[in-house]
């Protein structure tokens, strides 16, 4: 035989025979997925979440209020602070780096030298309000 | 299918199916050589169709198209691989002498050891009675692409299932 004799009857074969047919289950389940849709699902999800908008807000801000605050991170004045002699408070520690920064560029020094930076060692005297800083020479 | 569309979805789904469907899940099926796949795209084609506002004078041309893009992303996202069911790809187009269990075995490996793109043009042009320019305008490629495929299958087919009418001995394959 032709190859087209082949192909002719491979043809003739193939029309004896077709692809299998859906599944009877088929129809109802396309038709069920047809159904309208109920709107009441979708309100009540809609009331859910509108409930949860305005209520999470207050939830959080009640729970931070609620969380212990640690202490500040130390900043660079505090640190300043801590070098120069120990406890001082910020305030006063960044006058104190104020001060040495600005007597140190008062100071003359030599050509090509940078000027000597002297940090006062402080004393601190006293608890509290009343705690009073010294400079000691 | 003239006249106003149902009111009822449910209706139109009822009205649509019973024109297409079946001979949509035959596509499907030669596509994915899967008939869970098969039952699945279907199903999924006919929810969009029917959510998307489409015309029953526009669904055909949609439906046969939808199912096509469907199947081919089935075969791409890996769902029809794995273990091949049991069910029969293919059933006698009539109560005839023919249906001999052997040849459609024969047969039934044989297509789904072709490229789904040959697959494709033989279901269309065998089975479904498409013309060569009616399977080119529908997947939008050329008909002399159609045409080289269709040659190719009936190359391959013929490769797998040897002599035609021999059927009943071992299929054997010449391609490595």
């Amino acid at each position: 035989m032709t190859d087209h004799e082949l192909e002719g009857e491979l043809e003739r074969m193939l029309t004896e025979w077709q692809p299998a047919g859906p599944p009877p289950a088929l129809r109802a389940r396309v038709v069920a997925a047809a159904a309208p849709r109920r709107l009441w699902p979708l309100a009540v999800a809609a009331a859910v979440l509108a409930a949860v908008a305005v209520t999470l807000p207050r939830v959080t801000d009640a729970l931070a209020a609620s969380v212990p605050v640690g202490p500040a991170p130390l900043t660079r004045a505090a640190a300043f602070g801590v070098v120069a002699g120990g406890d001082v408070d910020e305030a006063m520690a960044a006058r104190l780096a104020d001060g040495v920064v600005a007597e140190a560029a008062q100071r003359p020094g030599r050509a090509g030298e940078a000027p000597e930076v002297r940090v006062p060692v402080l004393e601190v005297h006293g608890v509290g309000n009343d705690a009073g800083v010294e400079e000691r020479p | 299918m003239p006249g106003a569309p149902p009111d009822d979805p449910r209706t139109l789904a009822g009205l649509l199916y019973d024109r297409y469907g079946a001979a949509l899940y035959r596509y499907a099926l030669m596509l994915t050589t899967r008939h869970d796949v098969a039952a699945d795209v279907v199903h999924d084609v006919f929810r969009a169709v029917l959510t998307s506002g489409v015309t029953p004078e526009q669904a055909g041309p949609y439906l046969w198209r939808a199912v096509r893009n469907r199947a081919y992303s089935a075969l791409r996202s890996r769902r029809t691989r794995g273990e091949v069911p049991l069910e029969p790809l293919l059933v006698a187009a009539a109560p005839a002498p023919a249906s001999d269990p052997a040849l459609r075995l024969a047969l039934e490996r044989a297509l789904r050891e072709l490229p789904v793109e040959q697959r494709e043009v033989v279901h269309l042009h065998a089975f479904e009675g498409r013309t060569f320019q009616e399977i080119a305008d529908a997947a939008a490629i050329s008909i002399n692409t159609v045409a080289a495929r269709y040659r190719y299958a009936l190359g391959h087919l013929r490769q797998i299932l040897g002599p035609v009418g021999h059927a009943d001995e071992a299929p054997r394959r010449t391609e490595p």
